[in-house]
């Protein structure tokens, strides 16, 4: 193709630069939605923000006295079936899988514990958007609202 | 002998003038300002749309709060009653070892602070650190501004408050600086 005269030169150039802009918008619009994506259905933001909250929400417990019992909203887009794990010294988020927690990718965020306040481990793995956090007596667990969870008493309990 | 005709860098035109380029240069400036408005919108929507979970000023605020209410911690309690005096510091319990045993993770790198206890005229009382081995092993790099994920950064706070020393309460303050591995 050869474009002799001065408007043949302009429509190539412009041609060019159509092309261009329109292979940068294809660009631009793949890599916006895939952000977008990720966040929207990607568990790992809400694995990564359920046991980030849990987890501190565990640690100041620990700095209460008294009775605290909240109840605590687990809302997760549809088809994202999260299990909740307290353990020890942690909380752990898992996606829900046939296997043990143990060999699932988990992602877990610590609390600070210690020897006075006890942890209740306790695993949440029903579909449930609340669930309550409690904080009794020196110990702390989460129970489910069909679930009428007793505590456990302390094991070191001075009578 | 040939001629050699004289070839313009701006028009790069041969004698058949097939090839100019005075025409590509014109859409430099439009080809430069859709980048710009292409990344600037895709920049705005990283931004705004964000998928990392950031919760260290909150860590900061647990901590200390833990550290300053915490039945087991530093804060003078009547051993009596139990009942517990925020903005009391107990000088006996105001050691290493209180710290420790009171705020405990299961990943030493996880957090580690250090608090300083001044007296009313600023000097310094009494020195205790939670996870001290930590403190002194990443405040260095933190201090220099080093970057990176070997680096942390120090959050500080500082209160006025009592010291309780011999059953007698006396106004100080008590710097808090809570290092938070990056």
């Amino acid at each position: 193709m050869v474009f002799r005269d001065k408007r043949g030169k302009s429509a190539l150039a412009l041609l060019f630069y159509t092309f261009f802009t329109l292979i940068l918008a294809a660009m631009f619009v793949i890599a916006v939605l895939g952000k977008v994506r990720a966040a929207v259905n990607d568990s790992d933001y809400h694995k990564k923000f359920y046991s980030r909250d849990l987890a501190l929400l565990v640690d100041s417990l620990h700095a209460a006295n008294g009775r605290f019992v909240m109840d605590y909203d687990f809302n997760t887009p549809e088809k994202m079936p999260l299990d909740i794990n307290l353990e020890a010294d942690k909380v752990i988020l898992t996606d829900r899988d046939n296997r043990p927690v143990e060999s699932r990718a988990q992602t877990a965020f610590l609390f600070g514990y210690n020897a006075y306040v006890k942890i209740v481990p306790v695993s949440i793995n029903y579909d449930v958007i609340e669930f309550t956090v409690k904080a009794e007596d020196q110990n702390i667990t989460f129970k489910i609202p069909s679930q009428d969870l007793k505590l456990k008493e302390p094991e070191n309990t001075v009578k | 002998m040939k001629k050699i005709k004289r070839v313009s860098i701006m028009t790069l035109k041969n004698k058949k003038g097939e090839f100019g380029t005075e025409e590509w240069l014109e859409q430099i400036p439009y080809i430069i300002l859709t980048v710009i408005v292409f990344v600037g919108i895709f920049l705005l929507v990283n931004y705004y749309v964000n998928i990392t979970v950031n919760v260290k000023s909150l860590q900061v605020e647990v901590l200390f709060n833990r550290l300053m209410y915490s039945p087991n911690s530093i804060v003078y309690t009547d051993l009596a009653t139990g009942v517990l005096y925020p903005g009391v510091i107990d000088m006996e319990k105001f050691t290493d070892e209180t710290l420790d045993n009171s705020i405990k993770y299961s990943s030493e790198r996880h957090i580690s602070a250090k608090l300083e206890l001044y007296n009313q005229n600023g000097e310094l009382k009494k020195t205790a650190y939670l996870n001290n081995i930590w403190f002194n092993r990443l405040e260095p790099l933190a201090r220099a501004g080093v970057g990176g994920a070997s680096s942390a950064k120090i959050y500080t706070k500082k209160i006025p408050l009592s010291y309780r020393e011999n059953e007698v309460n006396t106004p100080g303050f008590l710097k808090v600086e809570i290092l938070l591995p990056n």
